[in-house]
């Protein structure tokens, strides 16, 4: 049976961009808000001490039917989907950008500029941080700069964490800890961490994910949520550019439409889901797509790459008491002679985790020997007589125009909707420095190693984006970008995009508390013209 | 309550009173899984399939291969652990979603009990036929023999999978009992307690030694 969903703002997309934006508009504003979102409603808290437990017996996935069959974008970073996103099962690391990534082409001569400084989303990266909780420690503030100070008091500090950050630290590199969105006391309702070392599946409450704002918005009345529904097109009015509706179906009922108007329509929905459905709503005055008269709907895919590394070290580690937590550094983000010694672009973090590669007990020794009885016993004791760390390097890259989503018109999902796909492209300055970058880091861990001791494990690169973002990014220019300085299309007045989609370039560090912070921005531009 | 690993199997003839002992420790370790939810779906299914480990056979097995310094005591608590994780296992359950991958959705491995049960079955005829007794009345050292030459046969590799993925039993018994936070706090001497819930402050401390008795149990 037909059916119409109408609200004063909708917002398509149910991750942590939309719970910002809803929460937001909720508190400023008397708006009806509707929440789509093409997954399920995952609202399971009370069994996640129960999942949490098989996820550890047997490795289950905890959130059971995360994911539409039939339904993924290709090269995409997963392909979980429900209420809550992938900040459901996110690690809950939450450090912000820095002051640089906002101005490469200025700073540097490369990539381009945000329409935005680091100083007009810091504001919001405070809200953010109040409205998640998170736990930090202020770094250098050369390096760390902030205008107030973290809501939480950092976690303290693991054992093997503290002998890790001394370790590092020889080489002169400061480290400090990784923020995250983990309780060091209790936050808005939710308790106090402890420890529990599975932040994919939290089961304590104790690290953000959006049901909570979800579920604590749908019980002050102040949302409807509309799982399992699918939009698949935006419709703009007849008389003008503005969105009229977007016309969708609910998956137990495919074949009855869904009609949904607003006067403000958010697309919160990734930055690959968010690109598709304005790729797919093409036709009429808007032939390439909604939103897409400059041409860059789905393009400037942007991320960063790593390199990981596996190091021995001369000391004793007691592995499997809080290995979530690392140490962060963002000396080489700075621009400096240090940082970019050779007058090459290369901007990279460094991060340090404990480990327990090549201390783990094993069935046979380097000789290929078996290890029955007591001998696997020893083996082991043996090898722990050192620690392992993993190092990483996350380094920016900067996007080729080329770097984008399309739409794959023989591949299809279940209701006849083309599949994106993504190819991730850099852009000839990062492809031409990708090698240098690489060796530069390599040759920074190896300092790491030759002043504090220990040795080289294993070292590998990534080939794809990590933390990715990008395909409706903002600027001034509406013939170079989709949406403006506060994530409105260019091309429709009533049209928002939040979060992750808008950015230009990922800079260093993990991108989710941005993509809070800027929806967080948008929502607070919306709210005024409620 | 029937249970998966019951000790109904016949296994050759070792002491009636062993036997009676294990046999009752199969039903406690069925009582104790008693499992709920996708764990009670799973024994169900895995009883319709008419699993079966000899339990008997698997306490030898396991003497053979767990390390002798954790005792009959640390061998009774390990097989106990391995016997309550199998009841509790689903087969090709949804698998966590790759990260850095789009890739469908993966399931895990059907049921490894079939598999290892028949294995402890062949080592059984083997033993019977090779030195004239059942696997469980051989002396240790010749089990582990049995067993060393089955796994070159089985190409274990050198490092342990996730338990249910073991193509044999032996590293499926090992894999989880490896994997076991109060194994490792055997081999690291010291109260890691790793996965456990802890206050907030616990953690930053270095982990307290084991007491001797802990050590030895």
């Amino acid at each position: 049976m037909p059916r119409t969903i109408e609200a004063d703002v909708v917002i398509i997309g149910g991750g942590i961009s939309s719970a910002m934006v809803a929460e937001r508009i909720a508190e400023d504003t008397e708006a009806s808000i509707a929440v789509i979102e093409a997954g399920n409603r995952i609202f399971d808290f009370e069994n996640r001490f129960n999942t949490r437990r098989r996820f550890l017996d047997y490795g289950e996935n905890p959130y059971h039917g995360d994911h539409i069959p039939g339904h993924d974008c290709k090269n995409a970073q997963s392909r979980s989907m429900s209420v809550g996103g992938l900040a459901m099962h996110w690690g809950g690391t939450t450090p912000r950008y820095s002051p640089e990534d906002f101005r490469l082409r200025s700073l540097f001569g490369v990539g381009a500029d945000w329409p935005i400084s680091y100083d007009d989303l810091d504001p919001f990266y405070q809200e953010a941080e109040e409205r998640i909780g998170v736990a930090g420690e202020q770094g250098p503030p050369e390096y760390d700069p902030r205008s107030g100070g973290y809501p939480m008091d950092p976690l303290p500090t693991s054992y093997n964490l503290g002998l890790a950050k001394e370790w590092a630290e020889k080489s002169g590199i400061p480290y400090w800890r990784n923020p995250v969105s983990k309780n060091s006391r209790p936050w808005r309702g939710r308790r106090e961490c402890i420890r529990c070392d599975t932040c994919s599946i939290c089961p304590t409450g104790a690290k953000y994910s959006p049901d909570f704002t979800f579920q604590s918005l749908l019980e002050a009345g102040r949302i409807t949520l509309h799982d399992r529904t699918m939009v698949r097109r935006l419709v703009p009015k007849a008389d003008s550019d503005a969105i009229g509706q977007a016309d969708a179906f609910h998956r137990d009922d495919p074949d009855d439409p869904v009609t949904i108007r607003a006067r403000h329509f958010v697309l919160a929905a990734g930055y690959a889901w968010s690109s598709h459905l304005l790729l797919m709503s093409a036709g009429g005055r808007f032939p390439d797509g909604i939103a897409n008269r400059s041409g860059t709907v789905g393009r400037f895919i942007t991320g960063h790459r790593w390199v990981n590394a596996f190091v021995s070290v001369p000391m004793r580690l007691y592995p499997g008491v809080y290995g979530s937590d690392s140490l962060l550094s963002k000396r080489f983000q700075h621009q400096d002679d240090e940082a970019q010694p050779d007058g090459k672009y290369i901007r990279h973090d460094l991060r340090i985790w404990e480990s327990d590669r090549g201390k783990r007990a094993r069935l046979r020794d380097d000789n290929g020997n078996l290890l029955l009885g007591d001998a696997a016993l020893n083996d082991w004791r043996r090898r722990i007589e050192t620690g392992s760390l993993r190092m990483r390097g996350y380094y920016d890259v900067i996007p080729a125009r080329e770097s984008a989503l399309t739409l794959e018109p023989n591949r299809k999902n279940p209701w006849g909707d083309p599949l994106p796909r993504i190819d991730f492209v850099d852009d000839p300055v990062s492809a031409e420095l990708r090698g240098y970058t690489e060796a530069k880091i390599e040759e920074r861990f190896r300092r790491i190693l030759t002043a504090g001791g220990g040795a080289m494990l294993n070292i590998s690169f990534a080939s794809d984006y990590d933390h990715p973002g990008g395909g409706c990014r903002m600027g001034d220019d509406p013939d170079d970008s989709v949406v403006d300085a506060w994530g409105r299309a260019h091309d429709h007045e009533n049209l928002w995009i939040a979060g992750a989609p808008t950015i230009v370039g990922s800079g260093c560090n993990n991108g989710t508390l941005t993509f809070a912070a800027l929806s967080l921005r948008t929502a607070s531009r919306l709210a005024g013209e409620l | 309550m029937d249970c998966l690993m019951s000790a109904d199997t016949p296994s050759g003839s070792g002491p009636s009173s062993r036997r009676k002992f294990l046999k009752t420790s199969g039903a406690v370790v069925a009582a104790v899984a008693a499992p709920a939810g996708a764990a009670a779906k799973a024994a169900q299914e895995s009883q319709a399939l008419n699993l079966s480990l000899d339990l008997p056979l698997l306490h030898a097995f396991a003497e053979a291969v767990l390390p002798e310094e954790i005792g009959a005591d640390g061998v009774r608590d390990a097989l106990r652990d391995f016997v309550t994780w199998l009841n509790g296992f689903e087969p090709v359950a949804e698998l966590p979603h790759p990260y850095l991958s789009s890739v469908e959705v993966q399931y895990g491995p059907p049921h490894p009990a079939p598999r290892w049960a028949s294995q402890l079955q062949a080592l059984d005829l083997l033993a019977t036929r090779e030195h004239g007794m059942p696997f469980a009345e051989l002396p240790v050292a010749t089990r582990r023999e049995l067993i060393a030459a089955d796994l070159e046969r089985h190409d274990a590799g050198p490092d342990f999978p996730r338990p249910a993925y073991a193509g044999h039993v032996a590293v499926g018994l090992l894999a989880r009992f490896y994997s076991r936070p109060r194994t490792a706090d055997l081999a690291y001497g010291a109260r890691i307690n790793a996965r456990a819930c802890r206050d907030l402050a616990s953690g930053a401390t270095m982990p307290e030694p084991l007491a001797t008795t802990e050590a030895q149990n």
